[in-house]
């Protein structure tokens, strides 16, 4: 058997842009595999030459599913250049507008990415296995994924007065507090979100039996694992340390150092 | 008053990303919430992020395209993508005009590529060259390569400009750049 490469172009269904080859030897088995990331625009050169403060809307550009990482991550960078520590109110604002960008992400990567794979079948035909597939045979769940990533986006909507790349996050804190009425809004859809994702969980648990093979045997490896956590070691989102940990579950190291 | 548009009649849609943009205006489509849902009965959803598909088809009624054209794969992309459709849209200001992916355009190609790869490098630094698309000398609105039938401008645009122009489309209609949408 000669050489063979296996092309996978484009990757579809994910938050972003990739090709992936897989390199075959002369017996067929798996000698090299890449992921290619195929999409460059060059902001780490462009942005040279700019005012520091227009590096949050600039850098929310990088991408239109999580602007708000990058809105926020480049805000805290220019937070340190002024060497200033923003209102402790600034700061919940943003950690807040963080957690509604996620649960709009969520629901994206969930029910329009992935679910049409696991609702339809991976082998179902590509002109049904997609989020119009899923509204076609199951209404119910595409509505439901459609309100679950509604309500993240109109929070953002809410908070930033913009649903992708807001302009609300800045330099030294937030340009605008949140409005009684807006919060009352957000604060009221929770029950109803929370049912969602409880139904969504509920279900893709038991599909799991489907997928045992699958379970088994993809990405199945010791790896270490990577995640911001907080003082007590629990999970962060917008403040923290980097923490790394073995396969087994034990701390490795913190970045930047505790101490 | 009647719709302009058979409900039997599927409108073969495509909705490629470029590979300069930040996908924003697809997700912006997808804020139009649950009029997707309304709409989609109408629609084949037949190549872009959302679909399975790895070849552009032919036969397309609109094609829906975000983003600049930034590297040779892209102007290749994109002149396949005009030959095959019969409206294209260019939606979002990368298609449009440019914006954020042309900001590289007064450094050009080389200087953007040794920042990134290079000067920014801490391990075997190196600038791609297979597998990734070569990059043009500048980053060009779609309508610099191929003929745009529709320009739906805004970083993104919001979602009720969005569906009004898909709207449009849907009962057959070119949306007139004087009218007044969203």
């Amino acid at each position: 058997m000669a050489q063979q490469k296996i092309v996978i172009d484009p990757v579809t269904r994910i938050e972003g842009h990739s090709k992936i080859s897989i390199h075959l030897d002369d017996q067929g088995l798996v000698e090299a595999a890449y992921f290619h990331v195929t999409q460059f625009r060059g902001f780490e050169k462009f942005c040279e030459g700019r005012p520091f403060y227009e590096m949050p809307s600039l850098m929310a550009r990088i991408c239109g599913i999580c602007p708000v990482s990058h809105l926020i991550a480049s805000a805290k960078a220019c937070d340190q250049v002024l060497a200033v520590r923003i209102p402790p109110n600034a700061a919940r604002l943003r950690r807040v507008l963080n957690l509604a960008q996620i649960v709009q992400s969520h629901a994206l990567s969930f029910f329009y990415l992935s679910l049409p794979d696991l609702l339809l079948g991976k082998d179902a035909h590509p002109e049904h296995r997609n989020l119009l597939g899923v509204v076609a045979n199951h209404p119910d769940m595409a509505r439901d994924g459609v309100r679950l990533r509604q309500f993240g986006q109109s929070a953002i909507e809410m908070l930033s007065g913009k649903r992708i790349h807001p302009a609300w996050v800045v330099p030294g804190g937030v340009s605008s507090p949140l409005a009684a009425e807006h919060r009352d809004c957000i604060l009221a859809k929770i029950p109803e979100m929370l049912t969602i994702a409880g139904r969504a969980l509920d279900w893709f648990k038991s599909e799991m039996e489907k997928f045992r093979e699958e379970i088994r045997s993809f990405a199945n490896f010791p790896t270490l694992f990577m995640g911001l956590v907080g003082e007590n070691g629990g999970l962060e989102h917008y403040d923290g340390q980097m923490r790394f940990l073995d396969a087994g579950g034990r701390v490795m190291a913190d970045y930047p150092d505790a101490s | 008053m009647s719709r302009g548009v058979d409900c039997r009649v599927i409108t073969d849609l495509a909705q490629p990303w470029g590979k300069s943009e930040s996908s924003g205006c697809h997700m912006s489509l997808l804020d139009t919430d649950e009029r997707i849902i309304d709409i989609a009965p109408l629609i084949h959803l037949v190549y872009g992020p959302l679909v399975d598909f790895k070849d552009f088809p032919e036969g397309v009624d609109v094609t829906i395209m975000e983003g600049a054209v930034s590297s040779e794969e892209d102007l290749h992309k994109i002149q396949q993508v005009r030959a095959r459709t019969r409206v294209l849209v260019s939606l979002g200001d990368c298609a449009v005009a440019g914006n954020v992916p042309a900001m590289r355009n007064k450094f050009g190609a080389q200087a953007v590529l040794k920042r990134a790869y290079l000067e920014n490098a801490t391990l075997d630094g190196q600038i791609p060259r297979e597998i990734i698309a070569r990059l043009l000398p500048a980053s060009r609105p779609v309508h610099e390569l191929v003929p745009v039938d529709v320009f739906v401008p805004g970083c993104p645009p919001g979602a009720d400009l969005i569906f009004s122009v898909l709207s449009e489309l849907l009962a057959g209609r070119i949306p007139s750049p004087s009218a007044k949408f969203g």
